[in-house]
C-alpha cells in the first residue's frame, strides 16, 4: 500500500496496485502499534478533542467578557438615561402662546395643565393690546380662581409725567404691562414674570412678580407682583390685558412662552 | 495494545504474536463495543454532541448579548433624541470676557428668547455709567428708542442714600440696559441682566429689550486727591428697535448719552438662548 488519504495520511489500499501486500502488512498499517492508521486516528481524535476543548473554553471566555462588559455597558446606558431625566427636569419651555394671524378675539392666554415636575416658573414673552392709546396691565391669574378677594398685587410704575404705587384689585396678579396701539400697532413691550415654588404644595402662599422698561406713549417702567392666597400647587395660568376690570385681545405680534426650571 | 486516546486496538507481531484474521476483524471492526470503529463511532458521536452543545450555548449567548445589545441600543437612541432635544432647549451662544465692547455676530436662530446675563465696568471716567446695546450693527439714532428709569446718588455711610430719581427717554442708536461701574474706581463692577424677546421672529411687532440692575460703585480719589464716597443706582432700562427683522448680531458697550465706551478688564457676560 503506497498511497495514503489527503488529511490523516491514512494508508490505503488499492485492489489494483496493492496485490503484492502480505496481510501482516495490511495488518501493520491498519492497527500496527506504530504509525498504523489507528495511531493516526488515535492522534487526530486528541487534537480534535483539545482543540473542541480549547473553542468551548475561549467561546465561553469571550462570552464571560462580553456579558461582563455589556453588564458594565448597560450600567452605564442606564445612568445615562436617568441624568437625562434629570437634566429634563432642570428647563424645559412647557407651553407657548403665539399669535401670529387672525381676528382680535382671543382676549386670554390659557396654559392649562402645566407639568408638576419643575420648581420655578419664567414666562418671557413680548404682547401688545388692542386697548388704544393707554397701556394695559397684563394680569395672571392660578387654577381657574378668578376670585378677587383671593388675591392681594401691588404695582409700581413711573412714566414721564406720573409715579404710583398702588394696590391692584383685578382678580389675579398684574406681572406686566402692554403696548396699547401706541405709536403705532408695531410696538409691544417686553414680558418677564416670575412664580416661584409653583409645584409645591403648603409653604407659603403662591407669589408671582415682574418687571417693564417699555417705550409706550411716551415710555414706562413698572415692577408689580403680588400673592395669590392660596397653597395649592398651580396648574393652570391664564393670562390677559386688563384695564379698568375689561379684557382685551392680545395684538398679532404677540408672544408668551411659559418655562419651567427644576 | 491500546492507544492513549480512543483505546484502539493496536497489534504488535513481537510482543502480541500471532494473530487469527477472525480475530483482527473482530478487533478492527467487529460489531461489539469493543472494537475499533464502533469506538471511533462512538468518539465521532460524542464530538457530534460536544460541538453542538458548544454552538447551542454560543447561540444563546448570541441570542442574549444581541437582546441586550437592542435594548441598549434603543435607550442610546432615546437618549441620542433626547440629548438633541435638550440641546435645542437651551444654549449659551455667545461669551465676552477681558476689555473692549462685546460683538456677538453670526447668532443662532434656533431660539426664541435671548438673555443677557454678565458683569461689567467701562472705561467711562465717572462711578456709574450705562450698559448699552445695538442690533445688527444699525447705529442710526432714530432707530432706537430707549427708556431709563434710575434712581442714583452718593452713599452716606450712615445708611442713606443721597439720590436724585429720574426718568428720561431719548433716540441715541442704542437701547440701555441699565447702570454699571465706570472706570473712577476698580474691582467693582455692575451686574447686568437682560432679554430680548423673539429675537429671532421675523414680521410681528418692533425687537425689543429691557433690563434692570442694582449697583454700587467703590469710593474713590479725585485728580485733586479728594476721597469721593460710593455711589449706587437703581435702575429699570428698555426700548425699541425700529425693525422687525431677526436679530443675528447684538453689540454691548458702556455707554453715556450717544458715546459707546470700552469695557474694562474683569468684565464677563454671557448670551443665552431659550427656545
Amino acid at each position: 500500500m503506497t498511497t495514503t488519504s489527503s488529511f490523516l495520511n491514512l494508508t490505503l489500499y488499492n485492489g489494483t496496485t496493492d496485490q503484492s501486500g502480505s496481510f501482516i502488512t495490511w495488518t501493520n498499517d491498519m492497527t500496527g502499534s506504530s504509525n498504523s492508521n489507528m495511531i493516526k486516528i488515535d492522534n487526530f481524535s486528541q487534537e480534535i478533542s483539545a482543540c473542541a476543548i480549547s473553542l468551548n473554553s475561549n467561546i465561553s471566555g469571550s462570552v464571560t467578557s462580553i456579558n461582563s462588559n455589556i453588564s458594565i455597558l448597560s450600567g452605564s446606558v442606564t445612568a445615562l438615561s436617568g441624568s437625562l431625566i434629570n437634566t429634563n427636569h432642570q428647563f424645559q419651555k412647557l407651553d407657548e402662546y403665539t399669535y401670529t394671524s387672525g381676528s382680535l378675539t382671543i382676549d386670554i392666554i390659557d396654559f392649562n395643565n402645566i407639568p408638576q415636575d419643575y420648581t420655578n416658573l419664567l414666562i418671557m414673552g413680548i404682547t401688545g393690546t388692542g386697548k388704544r392709546l393707554t397701556v394695559s396691565n397684563i394680569v395672571i391669574d392660578f387654577n381657574g380662581d378668578a376670585n378677587q378677594g383671593n388675591y392681594s398685587a401691588v404695582q409700581w410704575a413711573k412714566n414721564d409725567s406720573t409715579e404710583y404705587i398702588s394696590e391692584r384689585l383685578t382678580g389675579g396678579i398684574v406681572v406686566g404691562i402692554s403696548n396699547a396701539f401706541y405709536p403705532s400697532s408695531a410696538y409691544g413691550a417686553p414680558l418677564l414674570a416670575t412664580i416661584p415654588n409653583y409645584s409645591s404644595s403648603g409653604g407659603f402662599f403662591k407669589t408671582a412678580m415682574g418687571y417693564l422698561a417699555t417705550i409706550e406713549n411716551p415710555y414706562v417702567t413698572s415692577l408689580m407682583g403680588g400673592v395669590w392666597k392660596s397653597t395649592a400647587p398651580i396648574t393652570r395660568i391664564r393670562i390677559g390685558v386688563s384695564f379698568s376690570g375689561t379684557r382685551y385681545p392680545f395684538l398679532i405680534g404677540s408672544k408668551v412662552s411659559l418655562y419651567g426650571f427644576g | 495494545m491500546t492507544t492513549t486516546n480512543l483505546n484502539l486496538f493496536t497489534y504488535n507481531l513481537a510482543s502480541d504474536g500471532d494473530i487469527g484474521f477472525d480475530d483482527l476483524r473482530s478487533f478492527i471492526n467487529g460489531s461489539g463495543s469493543s472494537s475499533n470503529m464502533i469506538k471511533i463511532d462512538s468518539w465521532g458521536f460524542q464530538q457530534s454532541i460536544f460541538l453542538s452543545s458548544v454552538l447551542s450555548s454560543f447561540s444563546g449567548s448570541n441570542t442574549l448579548i444581541s437582546g441586550s445589545l437592542d435594548s441598549m441600543d434603543t435607550i442610546l437612541a432615546n437618549s441620542g433624541s433626547q440629548i438633541s432635544e435638550l440641546d435645542n432647549r437651551f444654549a449659551i451662544l455667545g461669551t465676552f470676557s477681558g476689555s473692549g465692547q462685546a460683538d456677538f455676530s453670526s447668532i443662532s436662530q434656533d431660539y426664541e428668547h435671548l438673555l443677557i446675563l454678565g458683569v461689567a465696568s467701562s472705561d467711562h471716567p465717572y462711578p456709574l455709567t450705562n450698559i448699552g446695546i445695538d442690533f445688527n450693527a444699525d447705529t442710526t439714532g432714530s432707530s432706537y428708542s430707549t427708556v431709563q428709569y434710575d434712581n442714583s446718588g452718593s452713599i452716606t455711610g450712615t445708611g442713606t442714600v443721597n439720590s436724585t430719581e429720574s426718568i428720561s427717554s431719548s433716540a441715541i442708536g442704542q437701547i440701555l440696559l441699565g447702570k454699571i461701574t465706570g472706570s473712577s474706581i476698580d474691582q467693582y463692577g455692575g451686574t447686568v441682566m437682560g432679554i430680548i424677546p423673539w429675537y429671532s421672529g421675523s414680521g410681528g411687532f418692533y425687537k425689543t429689550s429691557m433690563g434692570f440692575n442694582a449697583v454700587v460703585s467703590g469710593s474713590y480719589e479725585d485728580s485733586l486727591g479728594y476721597v469721593r464716597s460710593e455711589w449706587a443706582s437703581v435702575n429699570l432700562s428698555g426700548g425699541v428697535w425700529k425693525n422687525n427683522i431677526p436679530i443675528d448680531r447684538i453689540r454691548v458697550f458702556g455707554s453715556s448719552g450717544s458715546s459707546k465706551y470700552d469695557f474694562l478688564d474683569g468684565t464677563e457676560i454671557t448670551l443665552y438662548g431659550l427656545q
